[in-house]
């Protein structure tokens, strides 16, 4: 099914590219600085969203270790104002994040984790003939309940993208 | 693509594995918060107060200043390591007279299995050698509460005065957010029971 939505996109569509920055709140800012990201997506436009596939890689480093982000994600973004060619949009995107953990000491020592992350924020899009020039700013949640705590922890991300689509 | 292969596909997504990873990457393993009273019970002595009373200035430094029971403890906390001032003290002809005193590299951040730190302090007549080493990860129950991604710590302390040696072994349990919740040394141990 995956694929077959893959196979959808690519009849369609646009494909994009998207550079931009991440920006730890929280427990997440403690230890890390904000970092750039690098985004490639597909996307396909229809009567009332934008819908498509992406995926991000970032990585957070300091002197002692490094955390390395690979999202693959699935993203809405329904317009609610539209002047010609000019799109105001929300974005919705949901995420599995597939976090790589390496420790510096000595030897180095790495370790890997799997999230779910979800996304939203807001978008804007214009049209210049084939050419799609995008911004997006969301914020990105990321839950984590442990085994035994009753709370759960939250880790937050502000995220800021621009880029440009070609549509084929 | 219908409306529930859409579902499904949503549904693989909200299943994914669940992981801990950042906790212990973000966590804080020595918290030092301000006003906070931990409490232990003790195998060896009466209930342990463990007072985090705030900054200080001393030494020439800004120091956290701790009371353990009655007794003063300070540490100076890095982004990644706690220090923790040692002083040894001995009566000599009626006068105290010090020893050794500094600060050592209690802590170093992160925690990772099998990672050592150590540290010394050097004089003509005394040494005292400080070794840390982290042993593995687990999840710990304490009357406290239950915790994941707690670290176990063994930390040898090593002191040669003159002809004398003298050594000391503790083995320390920490959680994230919290900070010590267990303590072991010479068959006695320390829990976390209580936090005010």
């Amino acid at each position: 099914m995956f694929f077959t939505l893959i196979f959808y996109l690519f009849s369609s569509t646009e494909i994009g590219l998207l550079l931009g920055d991440q920006t730890p709140f929280g427990r997440l800012k403690r230890y890390f600085y904000p970092t750039p990201s690098f985004s490639l997506e597909l996307s396909k436009e229809s009567k009332f969203s934008d819908f498509g596939l992406s995926f991000t890689y970032s990585c957070f480093k300091n002197q002692y270790s490094s955390l390395y982000f690979l999202k693959p994600q699935i993203f809405f973004e329904p317009s609610f104002l539209t002047i010609k060619n000019k799109k105001g949009k929300l974005f919705f995107a949901l995420s599995y994040l597939y976090l790589i953990r390496e420790v510096y000491w000595e030897k180095k020592t790495k370790e890997s984790g799997n999230y779910f992350n979800y996304n939203f924020g807001l978008g804007y899009k214009e049209k210049l003939k084939k050419i799609n020039f995008k911004i997006r700013i969301f914020l990105s949640l990321i839950p984590e309940r442990l085994e035994f705590e009753k709370e759960s922890n939250f880790y937050y991300l502000l995220n800021s993208q621009i880029g440009v689509g070609y549509e084929f | 693509m219908n409306f529930k292969k859409s579902l499904l596909f949503l549904f693989l997504f909200i299943f994914c594995q669940k992981d801990s990873l950042l906790n212990r990457t973000t966590g804080d393993y020595f918290p030092l918060e301000k006003g906070k009273t931990y409490y232990y019970y003790s195998t060896l002595e009466d209930t342990i107060q463990f007072k985090f009373v705030g900054d200080t200035f001393l030494f020439g430094t800004n120091l956290f200043y701790c009371e353990r029971n009655i007794e003063p403890i300070f540490f100076i906390k890095e982004k990644f390591s706690i220090k923790k001032f040692v002083c040894k003290e001995t009566l000599i002809f009626g006068e105290i007279e010090t020893l050794y005193k500094g600060f050592i590299n209690f802590l170093s951040f992160p925690l990772i299995e099998n990672k050592e730190f150590k540290d010394s302090i050097i004089n003509d007549t005394i040494k005292f050698y400080f070794l840390g080493k982290v042993l593995k990860r687990d999840n710990l129950e304490v009357p406290y509460g239950k915790f994941s991604d707690v670290y176990s710590i063994i930390i040898k302390e090593k002191e040669i005065i003159g002809e004398n040696k003298d050594s000391l072994i503790y083995l320390y349990y920490l959680a994230p957010e919290i900070g010590i919740i267990k303590k072991e040394y010479n068959n006695h141990y320390e829990i976390l029971c209580r936090i005010e």
